[in-house]
């Protein structure tokens, strides 16, 4: 097949898949973010300012590795905004592959009532003060910032992710999702922006009513400004964070809410979600069961992927299935044997995708042990 | 920090807004106006979370 051709094809086999009717294998899912470049043995941040050199890095290993779909591939940031903006939370880190992050949160624990009053207003008049004090003092300062982030959000999702998406296309790999649609449940903007981890889970704690209230204000805020129309696919999604450690209790009552209203939009405009359950969310998988069918996809990380089939995976789409660490340490028999007992346990009855619990993030993430399962599994599924 | 020194009365965010403002139309900028689509916002929050 032609790569349109190819494309096409795992394109329809994979819709097939998540709508249960009839797909001829199980589709593998790309969970890279910039890992294959360590594959080729270059180092992202020496070819990162060469797109065709970076998206060709990024997707050589597609020549020996069957892959259906894509999640995210890529990265959202380039060493320049950490050589230019001092103190920032995501950077590369020495090895020059692996992306890191580092939690820096300014928002204080009686801020709420600000932050609730006016959340735009609150981060640039409280907290970009406080994080990048220089901008206020330094008139030319704070114009390098905004140029320099304008040039790098330009180049990362303009330049980058679309030259990315044609190399792998190649190779009929299909995005199918959309990150400019990226939804933040408003509990994850406090985590991810403003409080913290320490400070999020003492907040719900000892004040629960005014983060509800900031939650309130965030939805309105935040999130229905960046609702766009509704479209049919590539879909929507969620790297969600908080979620795992709140109780059963907290999360139906500070996340689920706002959680829902996004799924049920979605859904009722004809298209699906992908939601990144990170860390462990068996103890709250009966929330999808109030959600349309299979307008979810639930990509399960810490939970037993087999476990989450019984649970879950009957009413919502499921994705992962093979750890990691089975992955780095396991032999070639150990990881063939644990992906086919992840196929007989979730292929049957469809609305499954194969994948890796968690992305592929380090230089040594992509290696010979993963190509293996991921050949194997796309031989595997067909006959299953 | 003299936080009025450079911000004058008018507030932070509008310091903020007023130098988003000119670079939208900084005709010196190598960053072709279409490309400076970042600056149209909510920037904030990507200030607060880079």
């Amino acid at each position: 097949m032609d790569s349109p051709e190819l494309y096409a094809y795992k394109k329809e086999n994979l819709l097939k898949a998540m709508g249960r009717a009839g797909a001829d294998y199980v589709p593998t899912i790309v969970a890279a973010s910039c890992s294959a470049v360590a594959w080729t043995g270059q180092k992202v941040t020496d070819i990162i300012f060469d797109k065709d050199r970076y998206a060709k890095a990024m997707s050589d290993v597609y020549a020996q590795m069957w892959a259906d779909g894509n999640t995210f591939c890529g990265t959202l940031f380039t060493q320049n905004v950490e050589n230019n903006l001092d103190p920032v939370q995501n950077k590369f880190g020495p090895d020059g592959v692996t992306p890191e992050h580092v939690q820096l949160p300014y928002m204080e624990a009686d801020e709420y009532g600000e932050l609730a009053k006016d959340p735009n207003r609150f981060v640039s008049e409280i907290l970009l003060p406080r994080k990048y004090p220089q901008m206020f003092e330094d008139r030319e300062y704070a114009k390098k910032v905004f140029k320099v982030m304008a040039e790098d959000k330009f180049y990362c999702f303009a330049v980058l992710f679309p030259t990315v998406s044609e190399y792998m296309a190649k190779y009929g790999i299909v995005d199918f999702l959309d990150f400019s649609i990226n939804f933040s449940n408003p509990m994850d903007t406090i985590f991810d922006n403003l409080r913290g981890f320490k400070g999020s889970l003492i907040d719900v704690r000892r004040q629960p009513e005014k983060v509800k209230e900031a939650c309130d204000a965030l939805w309105e805020a935040y999130n229905v400004p960046r609702f766009r129309p509704v479209v049919e696919f590539p879909y929507s999604c969620h790297m969600t964070h908080i979620a795992p450690y709140l109780s059963p209790k907290v999360f139906k009552t500070l996340y689920w809410d706002y959680e829902k209203r996004w799924i049920d939009r979605q859904a009722a405009g004809g298209s699906r979600v992908w939601i990144m359950m990170e860390g462990s969310w068996a103890k709250v998988w009966d929330v999808f069961q109030d959600v349309q069918k299979d307008c979810c996809i639930l990509h399960v990380d810490d939970d037993d992927i087999s476990l989450a089939k019984r649970e879950v995976g009957d009413y919502q789409i499921i994705e992962g299935g093979m750890p990691m660490v089975d992955i780095l340490l396991g032999t070639s028999e150990s990881v063939r044997d644990k992906a086919k007992r992840i196929v007989d346990d979730c292929a049957p009855g469809e609305g499954f995708l194969f994948c890796t619990d968690k992305a592929w993030i380090g230089p040594r993430d992509v290696n010979q042990n993963l190509i293996d399962c991921y050949n194997f599994v796309h031989e595997y599924s067909k006959r299953s | 920090m003299d936080e009025k020194k450079l911000i004058g009365d008018a507030g932070r965010t509008e310091y903020l807004r007023e130098i988003v403002e000119e670079l939208k139309n900084d005709p010196d900028w190598q960053l072709p106006p279409p490309a400076r689509f970042w600056l149209y916002g909510p920037w904030e929050w990507d200030l607060i979370y880079q």
